[in-house]
């Protein structure tokens, strides 16, 4: 954890040392966060019409995604994977609700939009993502963040066992 | 740097309410489809009885006749031996149906008590009740973003000035129509007036509801709602008023049939397996000039047909089907090509109204138009085009968005129009219908209209790469009106544009809109000279509401959006003007005033629930 520094992956007598995997994380990651972000990316315009928001929101996510991406390779340490983790889950709560709860705003407020299997599996690469960046932080934020994420979780699924309106 | 069991097992939590919701409501569908009901364990044909709707309970006060219609989710027995949940106007389906008479207004109290979720698809539930061949006032006409929530109502105002007819009140609520509908959320209102009651056609018992839809239900009773990407919705089981492939005994004598496909997406091709004809007598906007004797009766959906059907020419005891010969671009079972049986009896118990005479309506204005009475012709273009159903590029997305400014065309107040309804795919056909108005179908593709749609018209079929001119004449009000396909998925995704007639109409969202059941007060007021009784129906007394306590606040949504009753705030988007509706001056009047073509903007398209889009 010590060392940030970009480093080369290395395999040392067949065994990787910890900064290749380090920097085999902040390549995954990386790598994954350029898809999400060409997914956004290619759903811009076809939500630009539907309403500038919706448009404007995808092309901040994909934007967001890109320049995390070159960040994640150019500074891998963990306060780039803090916002990435922030970030990535701002996406995925957004997404989530607007296939529970309805699109929070905008002329489609209220509607509960179909899943598909391109937006599943974006968001499942960004949950791997944050998965990910959750090894490259500190012992103490990454506690705090997947305790956090523990009790969204669970109140998730007792807002749908409860068959509560939100979800 | 590595993550412990237990910290993958708190990530899983989330990981799998992140995506398994989301998945639910599309692996609900696919589930309820692989779990659909055998053609085995469907009711043999013709074996259930023939069910009419119940008439809705009326209170005559002042000259006005006031109803009280409740939308409720009940179970249902459409299946002798399942249950299913549906959403129906009183708790059935087909709705009951209203009676009126011409020159008597009337208030009919629409009590949204539906969950707020739809029990499988989860989506937010709001109505919007379209009452289909009225010439209503806009903010009467359930325009589509007029919506009313549960623990809302809404008191509709119909003026009833037109000739008699077969309308129909159904949901219009915005995006979700086809669902809400498909649930159950359809019935007739018929409209009589002195000519019609005078002919000596059947009437009373002999003039009969004949309400058509589709529906398919899984194992446990409940419906199958798959709308086929964004196609359209179709059930492997025809029912008649809400019974699957009836029975009806009949007498040797003539029957009318107020015939209305209320299917979300089916057309039917109608005939009877005898060759004898179907007699269609009537059309949307009531009856023909003369009657039509007709081989076979193609009814889109919202269309309505008004057939006799003479049973003194069989033998007593014979049955006599009625088929489907599918028009094309349905999808078809085994099951959708028998509609309902008629078993003729050997006794007449009354013989009056026996007969069709050959002048039916003569008077009827909309039937005197000619081509050189139009001023304009305007192209509308229903096409499919970038994943979106589209009417001349447009869609109501379009509309919202220009804050419910953009229109495809502004004829004044009573001029006379032709429209050009286009539909240039071949996968597919569009029922038309054009709100407000009764309009006469001119030709299509060039040719002359079928027998059966030489009546005036409210929907008209737009068949695969067919042109069909319509003639109207804009009057009766003033205002915004909607224009839509029929297909109710086509029209929530998002066929479905707006014209304006004249200047000045009362807004149609915010001039009436819902209330909260806490401001419920009773429906009408009898006056004290009137407490005997006189002009009041039995069970009117049931129809004077009393505000409920503990009825939550109203919730008014536009679209989906909460708006501010008082001031809606106006969103700052830049709405660039859509090509309006290609329009031919022909014979500019000198007391019509064009207004000027807006500036054109670039085509654009709407996907409501993208199935590519995300987040």
């Amino acid at each position: 954890m010590a060392g940030l520094a970009v480093t080369p992956l290395r395999v040392v007598a067949g065994h990787r040392t910890d900064s290749a995997r380090w920097s085999t994380a902040a390549l995954a990651a990386a790598l994954l966060s350029l898809a999400g972000g060409w997914i956004h990316f290619a759903f811009v315009s076809s939500h630009w019409r539907d309403w500038w928001a919706y448009g404007a929101f995808f092309l901040v996510s994909g934007l967001f995604q890109g320049l995390f991406a070159a960040a994640m390779l150019k500074w891998p340490n963990r306060w780039t994977a803090l916002v990435g983790i922030a970030g990535n889950l701002a996406i995925v709560g957004m997404y989530v609700m607007s296939r529970t709860y309805g699109i929070p705003s905008g002329p489609h407020a209220g509607i509960v939009e179909k899943a598909t299997l391109v937006d599943l599996g974006c968001t499942a690469g960004e949950i791997v993502l944050v998965g990910i960046l959750l090894g490259m932080v500190g012992t103490t934020s990454r506690r705090l963040i997947i305790n956090l994420l523990l009790v969204v979780g669970v109140a998730l699924w007792f807002l749908r066992l409860t068959n509560n309106p939100l979800v | 740097m590595e993550l412990s069991r237990r910290d993958l097992i708190k990530v899983g939590l989330f990981s799998s309410a992140a995506l398994m919701l989301p998945a639910e409501r599309v692996a609900r569908t696919k589930l309820a489809v692989a779990n659909r009901l055998p053609q085995s364990k469907l009711p043999e044909p013709f074996t259930m009885p023939w069910k009419t709707p119940p008439a809705a309970p009326k209170t005559t006060v002042n000259g006005v006749d006031y109803f009280t219609i409740t939308q409720q989710q009940t179970k249902v027995n459409i299946l002798p031996d399942r249950q299913t949940t549906i959403w129906g106007y009183n708790g059935v389906t087909p709705g009951p149906t209203i009676y009126v008479d011409q020159h008597r207004p009337a208030v009919v109290r629409q009590i949204c008590a539906l969950p707020e979720r739809h029990p499988e698809l989860g989506y937010n539930v709001w109505t919007s009740t379209h009452l289909h061949g009225s010439c209503s006032l806009p903010q009467y006409d359930g325009y589509a973003s007029d919506t009313t929530t549960p623990g809302s109502f809404k008191d509709y105002r119909y003026p009833n000035i037109q000739d008699a007819r077969t309308l129909w009140y159904h949901d219009h609520g915005v995006h979700i129509t086809a669902e809400n509908a498909y649930m159950g959320l359809a019935a007739q209102y018929i409209l009589h007036d002195p000519v019609e009651q005078s002919l000596p056609i059947p009437h009373g018992q002999y003039d009969v509801p004949f309400i058509l839809k589709d529906v398919m239900f899984q194992d446990s009773g409940d419906l199958v709602i798959d709308d086929n990407d964004e196609n359209g919705i179709y059930g492997d089981v025809v029912l008649v008023n809400g019974v699957p492939w009836p029975k009806m005994e009949v007498e040797p004598r003539k029957y009318r049939f107020r015939m209305l496909n209320a299917c979300v997406s089916r057309s039917f091709d109608l005939s009877l397996d005898t060759g004898e004809p179907l007699t269609v007598i009537g059309t949307d906007g009531g009856l023909m000039p003369h009657p039509q004797p007709c081989a076979h009766v193609k009814i889109g959906m919202a269309e309505r047909y008004e057939v006799v059907i003479d049973f003194s020419k069989y033998q007593p005891g014979q049955r006599v089907v009625m088929r489907n010969t599918s028009p094309k671009n349905n999808i078809d079972y085994d099951t959708t090509d028998i509609v309902c049986a008629f078993v003729v009896g050997s006794h007449v118990t009354d013989p009056r109204n026996n007969e069709i005479p050959q002048d039916l309506n003569p008077n009827m204005r909309v039937m005197d138009l000619k081509a050189s009475d139009a001023s304009v012709t305007r192209n509308m273009r229903f096409e499919r085009k970038g994943g979106g159903w589209t009417v001349n590029g447009q869609t109501w997305e379009d509309v919202v968005n220009s804050d419910y400014e953009l229109t495809v065309a502004n004829p004044a107040y009573g001029d006379v129009e032709i429209w050009e309804l286009e539909n240039p795919g071949g996968g597919w056909f569009h029922p038309v219908h054009i709100h407000l108005v009764d309009f006469k179908v001119l030709d299509r593709n060039g040719r002359p209209p079928e027998p059966y749609e030489q009546g005036p018209k409210d929907v008209v079929y737009v068949g695969e790469s067919e042109k069909v001119r319509v003639i109207m004449r804009f009057e009766n009000q003033r205002g915004k009106y909607m224009m839509h396909c029929h297909n109710l998925v086509h029209e929530d995704h998002d066929m479905m544009v707006q014209f304006e007639v004249g200047d000045g109409g009362d807004d149609p969202i915010h001039a009436d809109p819902c209330k909260g059941q806490d401001k419920m007060g009773p429906l009408f007021e009898i006056p004290r000279e009137d407490n005997s009784g006189h002009g009041s129906h039995p069970g009117g007394s049931s129809t004077i509401s009393v505000p409920a306590a503990a009825a939550p606040a109203p919730r008014v949504q536009v679209l989906g959006s909460k708006v501010k009753k008082t001031k809606p705030k106006k969103r700052k988007v830049k709405v660039t003007r859509k090509p309006k509706a290609k329009v031919t001056h022909k014979k500019p009047k000198a007391k019509v005033t064009h207004k000027k073509p807006k500036a054109k903007k670039p085509a654009r398209r709407k996907v409501v629930s993208s199935s590519r889009g995300r987040s």
